[in-house]
Order: structure tokens, then sequence, then C-alpha cells
């Protein structure tokens, strides 16, 4: 563990953007003592403005304060990435490792039903559960998270059957521990690199759909800001005032390019095969 | 080959199966009954009663699925609540303009990623290279609809040019309908682009560390003989991978570029239909792109076996 913090540290662009994350999150955190409006408060004479002191970003068509919906979207996405990616991690990491220790027919059922999932472009599995269920931030975060089991119960499948046949398992049978202490204290610290990897790629993937589903009008809905669903409408008021479109996509663009690097960041750290060339 | 494709085919059916399994059973999980939330509030009782009836709500959940199995058999998609048609023929329709989109899409894309990917790779580490990673990781980075809405926001604001409205058939017009696509189309192939550059540079990395690379090189060959003559077919498994991958990418993320275009094509009419809670639409549609998006990935994997004789199953 000490040398994954001494690694990540001489790693500038791990650091700079781990910077950036915890950035976003103090703000989405703290968005009500940061944010200088209420998010959802109409200042009815200043709609469709730009930037002034009062309104750092400007205005959207019912006066709110963009800064403050900015603000206040980051914790939507947030929560909606890290939440989604951990229903997605706690069912792979069951789901892989039951398949790949246990072999034969679990290993077979788990995977084909895996299969079945990946054969869908992921949006629009997510569109099909959303739609069955109905808009919504949870349902958005259901639909996000089993879209995504399949890539951890690889990831994770493919980690255990690295390690099953190793020594330390074989010894671990040999002093008759249990199946449950074999599969959790033996193998699954093994499989925690691979997964650790995968999550920090997930999240940026996980908060790109939200904005995509909030964008069509099926995730997040009004009047609470998320990112995808002021781009959508903003719109119709995009000569006016571009800025409606300009701001969220930077928020959007900043966060998620963080995750993306901050995650290649920590493969190459743990898995030196990927070490970027 | 033709034993590998027929062997490749019989191997899809239980993904067929489970396919049609769980697009079905997710759009029967709706929590209430799907036939007073089409009708609305002020349905009366009977009006409910008769279109439960008429959609065979009233029967077990495996016969409705075996009658809906039985129909797609027969190429019986069943019929749109909303406007009554029956939905193959929409789909297969609308399937067509999202077909020459994403095929529009996917050759800017790739016309694009593919010759900067192996210069990236060739010159790796020049300001070439940093500049095409860089604008990679951007790529992956922004989501399409924002490229979208930023691209009609440049060219409206800039220029006053917005593209037309009325969808054309390409061969009928190939000028208008190339108006009509072209932004959309840019928008699919820069978030195409991105991906298949990332695995371009990093596949050629690998092929041009080899020592068949180095045995080509020493006997004297120029650069561009031993990257196009030697490296680009050993290199190609991954970025074909990619490819159709992204291909299946596309075919979903048009939804999203559709609403944001106006385009009437698949991804539109499945949205039309979850607004519209039109559940025997999105079941259609859904499944329809499903089975495309399988049907590509065989594709690539038969590709696979020209590219690299050596594949046998």
């Amino acid at each position: 563990m000490n040398t994954f913090i001494q690694r990540f540290a001489q790693n500038k662009t791990a650091v700079a953007c781990l910077f950036i994350l915890v950035l976003i999150t103090l703000a989405a955190v703290f968005a009500p003592f940061i944010a200088p409006h209420d998010p959802t408060q109409m200042f009815q004479e200043s709609r469709l403005q730009g930037s002034s002191s009062d309104y750092l970003l400007g205005t959207d068509q019912f006066g709110r304060d963009l800064l403050s919906r900015i603000i206040y979207g980051a914790r939507v996405s947030l929560w909606v990435g890290l939440s989604s990616v951990f229903i997605s991690a706690a069912f792979g990491t069951v789901f892989g490792l039951l398949a790949g220790y246990f072999g034969k027919w679990i290993d077979s059922l788990l995977m084909r039903l895996m299969d079945v999932l990946f054969a869908f472009p992921e949006i629009l599995l997510a569109l099909a559960i959303v739609a069955a269920l109905g808009p919504g931030t949870s349902n958005t975060i259901l639909a996000i998270g089993i879209v995504n089991i399949p890539i951890f119960t690889r990831t994770v499948r493919g980690a255990v059957l690295s390690v099953k046949n190793l020594e330390f398992v074989e010894s671990a049978k040999a002093i008759g521990a249990k199946t449950g202490r074999i599969l959790f204290r033996e193998i699954f610290p093994n499989v925690t690199a691979p997964l650790l990897v995968q999550a920090s790629l997930a999240i940026s993937g996980a908060i790109l759909t939200e904005s995509a589903l909030s964008f069509l009008g099926l995730g997040v809905q009004p009047p609470d800001p998320s990112w995808g669903g002021m781009i959508s409408e903003a719109r119709r008021y995009m000569e006016l005032a571009p800025g409606m479109i300009v701001w969220p996509s930077v928020a959007m663009t900043v966060t998620i390019l963080a995750f993306n690097l901050f995650g290649d960041a920590v493969r190459d750290i743990l898995d030196p095969r990927h070490r970027s060339k | 080959m033709g034993r590998y494709i027929l062997k490749r085919i019989v191997s899809l059916i239980p993904i067929v199966f489970g396919i049609s399994v769980l697009v079905f059973t997710i759009l029967h999980l709706v929590p209430g009954d799907p036939a007073s939330i089409m009708l609305g509030t002020n349905a009366t009782p009977e009006a409910v009663k008769a279109l439960r009836q008429s959609m065979g709500l009233d029967q077990p959940l495996v016969t409705q699925y075996l009658h809906w199995m039985g129909g797609l058999m027969q190429g019986d998609f069943g019929v749109s609540v909303h406007t009554g048609q029956a939905i193959l023929p929409e789909i297969l329709k609308r399937f067509a303009i999202t077909l020459q989109l994403t095929l529009f899409g996917a050759i800017i894309g790739w016309s694009i990623a593919i010759p900067l990917g192996i210069l990236s790779a060739v010159r790796v580490h020049s300001s070439v290279d940093v500049l095409v990673r860089v604008t990679a990781m951007l790529g992956i980075s922004v989501p399409n609809f924002a490229i979208g809405t930023l691209l009609l926001l440049g060219l409206s604001l800039y220029f006053g040019w917005f593209p037309p409205i009325d969808v054309v058939n390409f061969w009928e017009n190939p000028v208008e309908a190339f108006q009509v696509f072209v932004l959309p189309a840019v928008t699919m192939g820069i978030v195409l682009a991105a991906g298949v550059m990332r695995m371009t540079r990093s596949a050629f990395l690998e092929t041009l560390d080899k020592d068949f690379i180095r045995t080509a090189r020493a006997k004297g060959n120029n650069q561009w003989t031993v990257v196009i003559g030697h490296a680009l077919r050993n290199s190609s498994i991954p970025i074909v991978t990619i490819a159709g991958m992204q291909i299946g990418y596309l075919l979903g993320g048009s939804v999203i570029v559709e609403q944001l275009f106006s385009i009437p094509g698949l991804g539109q009419y499945i949205l039309d239909g979850i607004y519209q809670r039109d559940y025997p639409v999105v079941q259609g549609g859904v499944l329809f792109i499903a089975l495309v998006f399988v049907l590509v990935n065989l594709l690539v994997d038969v590709i696979y076996t020209w590219i690299d004789p050596r594949i046998k199953y």
C-alpha cells in the first residue's frame, strides 16, 4: 500500500486529477454554503442574463443563478456516479467470485447472463430500464448500476481465475478453511487492485450516462439541477444566453476528464502491463 | 470458414433468446398496470379492461412471452398502442435513416482516427502525439449531446446556419441529405474517433516493437512501407474490435443524437415510445437494436479470421 501511495505521489497527472476531484467533491458536499443563491430560486427581473457580479455565470430562462445550479449539479452527478458504481461493483464482485471460484455450471450460467447484458449498447439498456421504472434519480442510479454489472463481473472473475490455483489458496483449503473464508479473506484481497481500476474508470461512464438520460428528460427531474438537464433546457435559448450551454458543458467535461485521467493513472500504477508508453 | 460462421450463429441462439427474455421482462416490470398508465387517469374501467385484453395483459406472463415470441418469429412485432400501426415496418423504415447516419458518422470517425492514431504511434512522444492524445482524451470526456449542442450553437451564432429539418433520402437528393446528416454525423464521429484513435495508437505501439518490424526495417524498407505493409494488418485486430463495438454504441447513441437534431430515426421512435408509454414500440425497438448489435459483433468475429488466418475455431 505504501508503494502505491509513493508511486501515486510521483504521478503528476494523478495528483492533479485527485486535487480537482477533491475540489469538485467539496463543492458538491458543501454546496449550500458555497453556492451564491438557491439553485431553484427564480429572480424574475433578471432572466437570461450574462455574467455579472450578482450572477457570476449568468442566469437561465427563469432567472435562476447558473453557478449555483452547476454547483448543485455536481452533487447529483457525483452521487449518481458513485452510488451506481457501488451497485455494479458489489454485484459484480459477488458474481465474479462465484463464477471464477466455482466454475462449472455456476460459471456458465452467470457468464451467459452477463453476455446477454453485454449485448445491449449501454445507454439503450439504461433507457429501457428507466422506461419501465419511470424517470427519477434513484431509478437512474439503479439503471446505470445494472448496466455496468457485467464489466465488473468479468474483471473480478478474471482476477479470481488467475489466483485460485495458487498455493496460498491450496494451503487455506488444506487447513480446512470454509469456502466463504477462502473467497473473501484469501481471494478477494487479490481482486481489489483490478476492481479499484475498473471502478475509477466506470465512474466517468456512469456520469456520462446519467447526463445523457437527464438530457433526454428521463434522468434527474426538474427543478433539481443536473448538468444534462440544464443543457437540454438551454437549447431553446441558446442564442440569447449561450452561457447556459457552455458552462454546464465545461463543468461536465472537467469532471469526466478528471475521472478518466485519474482512472488511467491508477491503472498505470496498479497494473504494470498497462504502463503507458 | 463457412462452418465457423455457422457455428458462431448457432452459439448466438441462447444469447438472442436471453435478449428477448430480458427485454420482455424489463418492460413488464412496469409498476402498476400498463394499460391504465397508457390510457391516462380519465379512462373508464371498461376501456382499460378492453386494452388489457387486446394487449393480452390478462394472460399469465409466460403465455404473453410465448405469444410475443411467436409473432416475432413471423416478423410480427405487434402494433403501436399510440398509432395502431404495425411496428416492424416502422422500425425498418426508421432504421434505414439511423443506419445511414451511423455509417456516415463511422466513416467520418474512422477516417480521422486511424491515420492520426498511426501517426501518433509512429512519432511517439512528438508534439503530434501529445496533441492527438489530448484531443482523444477530451473526445471521450465530452458527452455527445454537449458536442452536438455546442456545434449547433457555434454554427448558428457565428454563421447563422441551421441544418435543414426535413430528412431526405440520400440517393434522391445527396446535397440536401448531406446538409441534414452532416452535423449529427460529425457529432457521432467525434466521439467514435476518440476511442478508435486511442486504440489505434496503442495497437501500433505494440506492433512496432516486435522483431519482425525490426527485420523489415533492417532490410532497408522505408518508414511507410514498414508501417502500412507490415504493421497495419498485424495491428488491426484490436482496432477492428473497438470499431465494431463503437458501431454498436453509435446505434445506442443515435437515441440522443437523433433527439438533439430532430432526425426521425429508430432512436427517436424508441424515445417517443418511452414518452408516450407505448411499451410495444419500446420493446420492439430495443430488441431490434440489440439484435443488430449482436450481428455487428458476429461480423467482427468473421473479419478476425480474414485478418489473421491463424485464428481457428
